[in-house]
């Protein structure tokens, strides 16, 4: 016996020096295709504190992936995540206060402000934001032309994107989708932020929270409005109605490549999206294509209002992603330096440029590469012009809720049916005080 | 202390207490498991926010939810279809069917269906989805090979026959299983008690089914068994080929519980619908068991 003893107590000092040792190592969590922003940040940190970085790349769905390492206690020393997430993770006690590092580092102060708040809950810092985006409607060049639709196409309401979709429809029947519009669970959070956000926003004015989810001044989440309403029209309107979009692509094994592959090969008419994609898509088809062949091929325009009276002329929203330390952390003062390094200003602003994605510092937006960048110059208006998600705690939840809402649609339930479940939901999460219905 | 007559058994006692630690901590650990999903389907406990720190108990409201909400027993129904016909139809039945006629076969034949059925079998679930997606596709193999040379129009099958797809790629996946068992039942089965059905003028027909069947009775059910167990849970080859669309048409319960849990971030949600797909599959199995043990009588 007592043999057996000695040997589960050194097995038990064994397996805690292991861990220990494991331990000394700084762990972060990152999406794949940051490699070029991360791996030389590693190298210089590696060389600098002679600890070593060991890094999880995740290749599809880190968002999902990230929550559930945080919700478990399974996070890394640092992670990457979706900056939507901010206030839910900081009220569950995920994220690590950085107020203590930011009040000495310099560059926290090129940092926007209005991303400085995004990510500041409660007077503590968060996260750190990496870059920003902004979201319009792509279109196919030639399919276009096939159509005999003018350049430059500037639809004025939701009208005059179902007639340039109807156009390419009679034109070109080999056009599988002629309006490709996020619908669905497998998008997640791009169906919400690319698709009915983007819908809802110009379905009325925002007076009361009338074109959002959430009434910020009133604190309830919006389970019925005639922005909602027409929202889901215009969703019935694309996929049962007018039957501008085929359904196999939201729900494919790849539903990011596919999509992307499928407008690289002209399978997609018009495209409800973000400003990444002018890079990601022919990255995901495998193309190489210079800047002014991108700029023959494809070209964007702003998203309409519906039309009506109290509408915007058009709607952006912008989402973004932020660098955090986890709360869990046993070795935060590394874990800073870690950021420090891949947030080094020279290589950031390079690296920013070259994925095309909107910086969030000044100084990175005053970088020779990004000044000479004139697709990202073109922004400029969209970002000028834009607004956030709801990023209030539940969020997320009532993100899914949309999601299952244009599934609803998609299946070819009635608008009042999926507003009933819509309200339904978010009254059974929130209680039916926390959740407004505007008449 | 073992306490055993075995005079082996009782010198080995040290040794076998020492092994069987990680038996009794897994078997602690599924207990925990078990309860930790049952004490959480009474809560709202969720992913994130609030709920996830102070969650409350709430009863049975979840368990209510499940019947007064949208959602769960269309998933119940889904799951269904899609375990009677890819698991009892197709896999048990064509696993049966296939064992019997390669019995007979020819040894190249035999080598060339046993390598295609295993490699179904064999192919990681990820891998399987975007094989079929490929051949789903408009422009994918069935359409080009099969449909529009026989003059029909191309059709994208993912988009009108979801379910149908998801079906028979699972019935891909997993004949081999079936056939294996039945195949190796079949080797037990007396060459005589065949040639005597046979001398007595039963044609082939009724050689299976008074014959055959009865003496395979308890393997048929054991692989029924086993079948609808795993096909009822199954999750990674649909979840992968449709993600449970389009729309809902192939939401089965496994990923309807993932979304509620993962996505919506109801844990609480999730957990009652994982005890009710326990209570499904618990009662489907002891109704095997039942319908096996009255036969056997």
């Amino acid at each position: 016996m007592r043999n057996l003893l000695l040997s589960v107590l050194t097995a038990s000092v064994a397996t805690g020096a292991l861990v220990s040792a494991a331990a000394a190592d700084i762990t972060i969590t990152y999406p794949s295709g940051w490699e070029g922003l991360m791996e030389p940040a590693f190298e210089e940190f590696e060389k600098k504190t002679g600890e070593k970085v060991v890094a999880t790349v995740v290749p599809k769905e880190i968002d999902k992936r990230i929550t559930i390492d945080l919700a478990g206690g399974a996070a890394t020393d640092v992670i990457v995540y979706d900056s939507y997430r901010t206030s839910e993770y900081a009220e569950s006690g995920y994220l690590a206060d950085l107020n203590g590092y930011t009040a000495s580092w310099a560059d926290w102060d090129h940092y926007f402000g209005s991303l400085k708040d995004i990510s500041t809950i409660d007077g503590a810092v968060r996260g750190i934001p990496v870059y920003t985006d902004v979201r319009m409607l792509w279109y196919n060049r030639a399919i276009f032309e096939k159509a005999g639709i003018a350049e430059p196409w500037e639809p004025k309401n939701w009208n005059d994107i179902f007639a340039a979709a109807e156009k390419i429809k009679a034109s070109n029947p080999d056009v599988e989708y002629p309006l490709y519009f996020p619908v669905g669970t497998k998008l997640g959070e791009a169906t919400t932020m690319q698709g009915f956000y983007m819908a809802l926003l110009g379905a009325d004015g925002a007076e009361g929270g009338a074109n959002r989810l959430r009434d910020w001044d009133a604190g309830q989440w919006i389970g019925d409005s005639p922005a909602i309403r027409k929202t889901l029209s215009f969703y019935q309107d694309v996929f049962v109605n007018k039957e501008l979009s085929g359904r196999e692509l939201y729900y494919t094994p790849d539903v990011w490549g596919d999509m992307r592959r499928a407008f690289a090969n002209g399978n997609i008419g018009i495209m409800a999206n973000g400003s990444w994609e002018f890079n990601s898509i022919w990255r995901s088809a495998g193309i190489e294509k210079s800047t002014d062949e991108r700029n023959e091929f494809m070209a964007w325009t702003k998203f309409p209002g519906d039309g009506s009276e109290n509408a915007p002329a058009t709607s952006n929203i912008s989402g973004g992603w932020n660098i955090a330390i986890a709360e869990s952390s046993e070795q935060k003062d590394l874990a800073w330096q870690l950021m420090e390094a891949i947030f080094e200003a020279d290589r950031y602003a390079e690296w920013v440029a070259g994925q095309g994605r909107p910086a969030v510092r000044r100084d990175a937006l005053e970088a020779p590469a990004y000044k000479a960048d004139a697709y990202l110059t073109s922004l400029s208006p969209l970002l000028e012009d834009t607004t956030g998600r709801d990023t209030f705690p539940g969020y997320s939840s009532v993100s899914a809720f949309v999601q299952q809402a244009t599934t609803d649609i998609l299946d070819g339930k009635s608008i009042d049916e999926t507003v009933a479940t819509f309200r339904e939901n978010l009254e059974d999460e929130f209680g039916e005080e926390e959740v407004k219905i505007i008449e | 202390m073992i306490s055993t007559s075995h005079v082996w058994l009782r010198r080995s006692a040290k040794p076998m207490a020492i092994a069987a630690i990680p038996a009794v901590l897994f078997i602690l650990l599924f207990i925990f498991y078990a309860g930790w999903t049952i004490w959480t389907s009474f809560t709202d406990l969720s992913l994130l926010g609030r709920k996830s720190i102070n969650p409350s108990f709430v009863g049975f409201d979840n368990y209510i939810r499940l019947i007064t909400r949208d959602g769960f027993l269309q998933s119940v129904w889904t799951t269904t279809v899609f375990t009677f016909f890819s698991a009892i139809v197709g896999q048990c039945g064509i696993g049966l069917l296939l064992a019997i006629i390669m019995k007979s076969s020819r040894f190249r034949l035999k080598s060339f269906v046993e390598f295609a059925i295993l490699f179904g079998w064999l192919a990681p679930d990820v891998v399987a989805a975007f094989m079929w997606n490929a051949f789903a596709s408009s422009d994918g193999m069935i359409n080009v090979i099969i449909l529009q040379p026989l003059g029909f129009e191309s059709v994208n099958l993912l988009n009108e026959y979801a379910i149908e797809v998801v079906i028979i790629s699972n019935i891909w996946k997993g004949t081999a299983w079936s056939y294996l068992l039945f195949s190796a039942a079949l080797d037990t089965v007396s060459r005589e008690v065949i040639e005597a059905a046979y001398m007595d003028g039963a044609n082939a027909l009724q050689r299976l089914r008074h014959v055959l069947l009865p003496l395979l009775r308890a393997q048929i059910a054991t692989n029924l068994l086993f079948v609808t167990i795993w096909t009822y849970a199954f999750f990674s080859l649909i979840y992968a080929l449709t993600g449970g669309g389009p729309g809902r048409e192939t939401e089965v319960l496994s990923i309807y519980m993932y979304k509620q849990a993962f996505d919506v971030g109801k844990l609480g949600y999730g957990s009652a619908v994982a005890i009710a797909m326990m209570l499904i599959v618990g009662g489907l199995s002891i109704f095997y068991v039942r319908q096996n043990k009255d036969q056997t009588r």
